[in-house]
C-alpha cells in the first residue's frame, strides 16, 4: 500500500516536472527568448558570470601550464638531467608566451582592418564561457549593455566573422556562432560577386547556397557579408570546393570559415545596429580582414 | 538526512553547471567533443537518491543549464528530469555491480543526449541539421563513461548511506 502511494506520488512529481518544463519550453518560443524567461536568462547570466570569471581565471593558466608540460615530453627524455629546470623555465615561459600573444592579440585587434569606420565603433571584449552542451554553439563575453553592447551586433576576431551577439545582461554578452545550425549570413562572393546564403551545419565547413548564381564557382574564393543584419564587407571564410550550377536551383557549396571557432579569446563587438548599412557610400564589399593576418 | 544527500547532489549539480560552462566547454574538447559532465553528475546522483529527490535534481540542474545556455528554456530541465527517473527505476537492476553501473551511466548519457536531440529539434532548434551530431552523441556517452569510472566512487563517498544499505534521500 505504501508502495503504491509512494510510487503515485513520485508519477505526479514527474508528470508535473515535465509538464513545467513542456510550459516553459512553449512560453521561450512564443516569447522568441524575451519576456520573462529571457529576464531569468539574463538574471542568471549576471549571477553566475563572477563566478565563471572565476573558475576560468583558474584554468586558464592550468590549461597553458598543462600544455606546456606535454611540450616538454620530448625534451625530457634527452635532458633529464636538466628536467625540473627545465619545466619550471618552460612553464615560466608558456605563461609568459601566453601574456605575450594576448597582448599581441589585443594590439592586433586595436588596429583590425575594418571597412569604413567600424573600427573607432567597436570595442574589444574577452570570451568568458562557452555553450552549455554540444549543441550550443554559443559564447559568453566578458561585457554586456553598460558597455554599449546591443542584441545583434556584429563579433569579429583577427581571422574574420565570429557570429552575433543574441542577448545582452548589462555585465556579459551572448554570442551565437556562425555554425549554430540557426544561424544564416547573407553573403557575397569577392570574384564572381554571386550573392547567396551561408548557414552553419554545427561543425566545419558553412553551407553556401545561391538560387541567383549562373556560372560556376571556383574554391578559394573571399565570401564576404553583405549589408543588412551584418556590416557590409565582414571576412565569411572562403569557397571550400568548386561547383557548377545546375539548372533552376542555382549554385550550392560549402565555405571553410575564416574564423578557428576552438581559439576564440579575444574579439572585437562592432556596435552596428542591424539593418542600417554604416559602410560609406559608393565602397565596394572589399575582403575585411583578409589582410590581416 | 532527506535534505542533506538533495542539497550536496544540488551543490554539485551547479558546481558542474559553472564547469560545463567553462572548462569543458572551452578547454576540454577532444575531438571538437565535451563531456556531458552535468548529465553525468544527474545520473550518478540518482543512482543514490530517491525518486522525487533524483527528479527535483535532475530537474533543478537541467534549468540552470537552459539558464547559462543558449538553449531552449526547459529543455535540459526536462531531459535531466526524465534521466534522474529512468536512473532511479534502474538503480535495483544495477546495485552493486561496477559494470552494469558503467553501461547504465552510458546507456542514459546516450539516451538524454538523443531525446535533447529530438525535444530541441521539435522544438524549432535543428539539432540534427548539425553535421556531427551522431558524432557528438556518442563521443559525448564514451567520455560520461570514462569520466564515470572516478565520479561514481566520489559520489559513493560523499553520499555513503549510514545506515548498512538501501535508498538515501
Amino acid at each position: 500500500m505504501l508502495t503504491n502511494q509512494r510510487f503515485a506520488r513520485s508519477t505526479a512529481l514527474f508528470l508535473t516536472l515535465v509538464t513545467i518544463a513542456f510550459l516553459l519550453m512553449t512560453f521561450d518560443v512564443r516569447s522568441e527568448r524575451g519576456g520573462i524567461t529571457g529576464t531569468l536568462r539574463d538574471g542568471a547570466h549576471t549571477l553566475f558570470e563572477p563566478v565563471q570569471a572565476a573558475v576560468n581565471s583558474v584554468v586558464r593558466p592550468i590549461d597553458s601550464s598543462i600544455e606546456a608540460l606535454i611540450n616538454l615530453a620530448g625534451l625530457r627524455a634527452e635532458n633529464a638531467r636538466l628536467r625540473q629546470q627545465l619545466d619550471e623555465a618552460n612553464r615560466t615561459l608558456a605563461e609568459t608566451e601566453v601574456i605575450r600573444s594576448q597582448n599581441e592579440v589585443l594590439l592586433q585587434l586595436s588596429q583590425l582592418d575594418l571597412p569604413g569606420d567600424l573600427l573607432e565603433q567597436s570595442l574589444v571584449a574577452r570570451v568568458q564561457s562557452g555553450g552549455s552542451s554540444n549543441f550550443d554553439f554559443s559564447l559568453v563575453l566578458n561585457k554586456g549593455s553598460a558597455d554599449g553592447l546591443a542584441q545583434g551586433q556584429p563579433v569579429v576576431n583577427l581571422q574574420g566573422l565570429v557570429g552575433r551577439i543574441v542577448s545582452v545582461t548589462s555585465s556579459s554578452a551572448t554570442v551565437k556562432l556562425l555554425t549554430d545550425p540557426d544561424h544564416a549570413v547573407a553573403v557575397q562572393l569577392a570574384l564572381s560577386g554571386f550573392v547567396g546564403t551561408a548557414s552553419g551545419r554545427g561543425a566545419g565547413d558553412l553551407k553556401f547556397v545561391s538560387s541567383r548564381a549562373d556560372g560556376p564557382v571556383e574554391s578559394g574564393e573571399v565570401a564576404v557579408t553583405l549589408a543588412g543584419r551584418y556590416p557590409a564587407g565582414l571576412l565569411v571564410g572562403r569557397v571550400a570546393k568548386d561547383a557548377a550550377p545546375a539548372i533552376g536551383a542555382g549554385v550550392q557549396t560549402t565555405i571553410e570559415p575564416a574564423v578557428d571557432f576552438n581559439q576564440l579569446d579575444f574579439v572585437r563587438v562592432i556596435l552596428f545596429l542591424p539593418g542600417i548599412d554604416q559602410t560609406p557610400d559608393g565602397e565596394e564589399p572589399a575582403p575585411a580582414g583578409e589582410s590581416t593576418p | 538526512m532527506k535534505s542533506r544527500f538533495l542539497n550536496i547532489a544540488l551543490a554539485i549539480s551547479i558546481g558542474a553547471v559553472i564547469l560545463q560552462t567553462t572548462l569543458f566547454d572551452r578547454y576540454v574538447d577532444p575531438f571538437g567533443v565535451t563531456a556531458d559532465f552535468v548529465l553525468l553528475v544527474v545520473v550518478v546522483a540518482s543512482f543514490r537518491l530517491a525518486e522525487e529527490a533524483a527528479m527535483v535534481l535532475g530537474f533543478s540542474a537541467g534549468l540552470l543549464n537552459d539558464l547559462l545556455g543558449n538553449t531552449l528554456m526547459g529543455v535540459w530541465a526536462l531531459v535531466l528530469t526524465v534521466v534522474g527517473y529512468a536512473a532511479v527505476r534502474l538503480r535495483p537492476r544495477i546495485e552493486g555491480n561496477q559494470l552494469l553501473t558503467l553501461g547504465a551511466v552510458f546507456a542514459l548519457t546516450l539516451g538524454g543526449e538523443l531525446l535533447f536531440a529530438v525535444l530541441g529539434t521539435l522544438f524549432g532548434q535543428q539539432v540534427f541539421s548539425d553535421v556531427n551530431a551522431f558524432k557528438k552523441v556518442l563521443l559525448a556517452a564514451v567520455y560520461n563513461l570514462i569520466l564515470a569510472s572516478a565520479v561514481v566512487p566520489i559520489f559513493g563517498w560523499l553520499m555513503k548511506p549510514e545506515r548498512p544499505s538501501g535508498v538515501l534521500a
